[in-house]
């Protein structure tokens, strides 16, 4: 016989285990040593095809039958609900040692067609649920070895207000390390408000569409006491309860304020805003990296200037902005952040008055807020330079008085990139023309 | 303090000097030295050329912790770029020879690498045709017979 099909059974399945279904099914017309073994892959990942029922009676039949009660690690199914695939995903956990889990099934109204079973699985270490309805969980839920949460599009729902269920999911999981939640809509939930776990380390909460009426939303609480990594891009609440963020180190925010309830770019004064940040402020206080992909959320510390906390431990913080956006909110934040040592300017620097061109903006008009920045590390990763740009980069160069490195990414092409670069070398000398005092000059890197 | 050595010997008989800690990778070798410390391990059936193949991967793969951490000798994205450069490299017949040696001394991470290798190998091809031909596969089916199991298992588009 061939060198592949003499390896033993379960070396032929590992490799078939590497393969979608569809092609490992391919090789059951091999030969009769290949026939069934497709069918013993620990790892079945199910995409539904055109023809539902073929679909169900291919994996009913010619895999689940067939392989027995050989255990399955990781099971992915992508379909419609209905009995059969209840019964289908029962089977499987019904096997013993599932590890992952990922289920992306259109369901009609209800989720019944969920099997509680899920919640009591004690070898799940991974479950991504996608387009579920959840009303109420096992009085016995627990997910002893579940490290990472994935929901996506998924309701929760409560049938008696004290019994919250996606609460109850979270309290039934004690190892839980990583928690993604993706378009949630929570604001439509019946529910306590409240996302709390002890063992947390990373939290995304991603919203996409931000087209929504949020009076919904409340007041919330985020009470995750060991989490070090949080990514949150959603619609700030009319309060937040309580947050216990003690153990960030890098925050990622795309957080946007909602004005009688609904999104609003850039609310004016006389605008009702009915999102308040203050205790998000307060519970990310110990912060090391700050991420703000957003000019809005940079405007949100300027809104909210008040409330914004001293981030003794942010250490680097990077925001996005165009040559037109007003910086008063980062000039909010320089001032409460005593010990950063790099700041990185994604886009453009701030030359231009919002609709002119011919003047700076006031929030520049006298620098002083640099005087006292500790910046050791200025990034710009979209220089043009244009004679304002240049102008403008002179002008903060002088004041921040500690920069040793000045990283910036030329934009254009290559022959622009060539004279800008030919005019950031001459930096250090327009430096020493006209401040003299400078301690000594940044280093300049200049990336193309 | 130097560190502890062990012989592998192949099917040649020709003695390999390995580190201890790098040999250990396999499950079966670190076994094995626990029973029978201070004794050269035959591996008859184990070509040198095989040989010396695995243990240049296990080289790559030690987990060096005498430098205080944890540390890998090298970063995890580097090593894999490494591991599919290593199998890349490497004709399909000696492939198979890795791949039952990986299985034989029961290296869990160097199985991983070579049933990828042939996975991917299998994945690239256009038909069952192309995969009996790369891999030498006799058919044994008459015509009808694949067409039954082609019928049953028409999965999917």
């Amino acid at each position: 016989m061939d060198r592949i099909s003499s390896l033993p059974d379960d070396v032929i399945i590992h490799i078939l285990s590497f393969l979608t279904l569809k092609r490992s099914a391919q090789t059951s017309v091999l030969s009769k040593r290949w026939r069934i073994l497709f069918a013993f892959s620990p790892n079945l990942d199910l995409l539904p095809y055109g023809n539902h029922r073929s679909f169900l009676n291919f994996v009913e039949e010619r895999v689940l039958s067939v392989s027995g009660n050989s255990s399955v690690k990781k099971f992915t199914l992508r379909y419609r609900t209905g009995t059969r695939t209840k019964h289908c995903i029962r089977h499987v956990l019904n096997r013993g040692g599932l590890s992952d889990l990922h289920l992306s099934l259109y369901t009609g109204d209800d989720g019944a067609d969920l099997p509680c079973e899920i919640f009591t699985c004690k070898t799940l270490v991974e479950l991504k649920l996608t387009d579920f309805f959840i009303k109420e969980l096992p009085e016995d839920a627990s997910l002893p070895a579940l490290k990472k949460l994935l929901l996506g599009s998924v309701k929760f729902d409560s049938p008696h207000p004290q019994v919250c269920a996606f609460a109850k999911l979270l309290s039934a999981c004690p190892v839980l390390e990583e928690l993604v939640l993706d378009d949630l809509r929570w604001e439509q939930w019946k529910w306590s408000r409240s996302l709390s776990s002890r063992s947390l380390r990373r939290l995304t909460i991603r919203r996409t569409n931000f087209d929504a009426d949020m009076s919904g939303l409340g007041n919330i609480t985020i009470d995750t006491p060991s989490v070090t990594h949080l990514e949150y891009a959603d619609f700030v609440p009319s309060s937040y309860l309580v947050v216990n963020l003690n153990s960030l180190v890098e925050a990622t925010l795309n957080t946007v304020l909602t004005v009688d309830h609904l999104y609003e770019y850039l609310p004016s004064s006389t605008d009702n805003i009915t999102s308040d940040p203050t205790n998000l402020f307060k519970g990310m206080r110990n912060v090391q990296i700050m991420n703000l992909l957003f000019y809005e959320t940079v405007e949100v510390f300027y809104r909210f200037r008040g409330a914004v906390p001293v981030f003794e431990n942010l250490l680097h913080l990077s925001i996005k902005t165009n040559s037109d956006d007003c910086w008063r909110g980062l000039i909010i934040l320089l001032n409460h952040c005593p010990n950063l040592h790099t700041l990185t300017i994604k886009g453009t620097l701030h030359y231009e008055a919002y609709n002119r061109s011919d003047c700076v903006c006031d929030c520049l008009s006298e620098y002083s807020f640099l005087m006292s920045c500790p910046v050791k590390v200025l990034k710009i990763t979209e220089y043009g330079g244009t004679p304002n740009e240049f102008l403008q980069l002179i002008n903060i160069l002088e004041k921040l008085s500690g920069l040793e490195l000045l990283e910036v990414t030329t934009v254009g092409t290559a022959y622009e990139k060539f004279q800008i670069a030919k005019e950031l070398q001459m930096l250090p000398k327009a430096l020493s023309k006209d401040q003299g005092q400078l301690a000594h000059h940044p280093v300049c890197q200049i990336q193309n | 303090m130097s560190k502890k050595m062990i012989v592998l010997k192949s099917s040649e008989g020709v003695s390999f000097v390995v580190e201890e800690a790098v040999a250990r990778q396999s499950k079966i070798i670190s076994f094995l030295v626990e029973e029978f410390p201070d004794r050269e391990l035959p591996l008859t059936n184990m070509t040198s050329e095989i040989l010396r193949k695995t243990i240049e991967y296990c080289k790559k793969h030690v987990v060096e912790d005498d430098g205080g951490g944890d540390s890998s000798s090298s970063s995890s994205g580097d090593l894999k770029e490494w591991d599919v450069k290593f199998v890349a490299e490497i004709d399909q017949p000696r492939l198979m020879d890795l791949l039952m040696a990986a299985n034989y001394l029961d290296i869990p991470s160097l199985l991983d690498v070579t049933c990828q290798k042939v996975a991917d190998t299998i994945a690239a091809c256009n038909d069952e045709k192309e995969i009996r031909a790369t891999f030498n596969i006799e058919n044994d089916f008459t015509e009808e017979e694949v067409e039954a199991i082609r019928m049953e298992n028409q999965y999917p588009i």
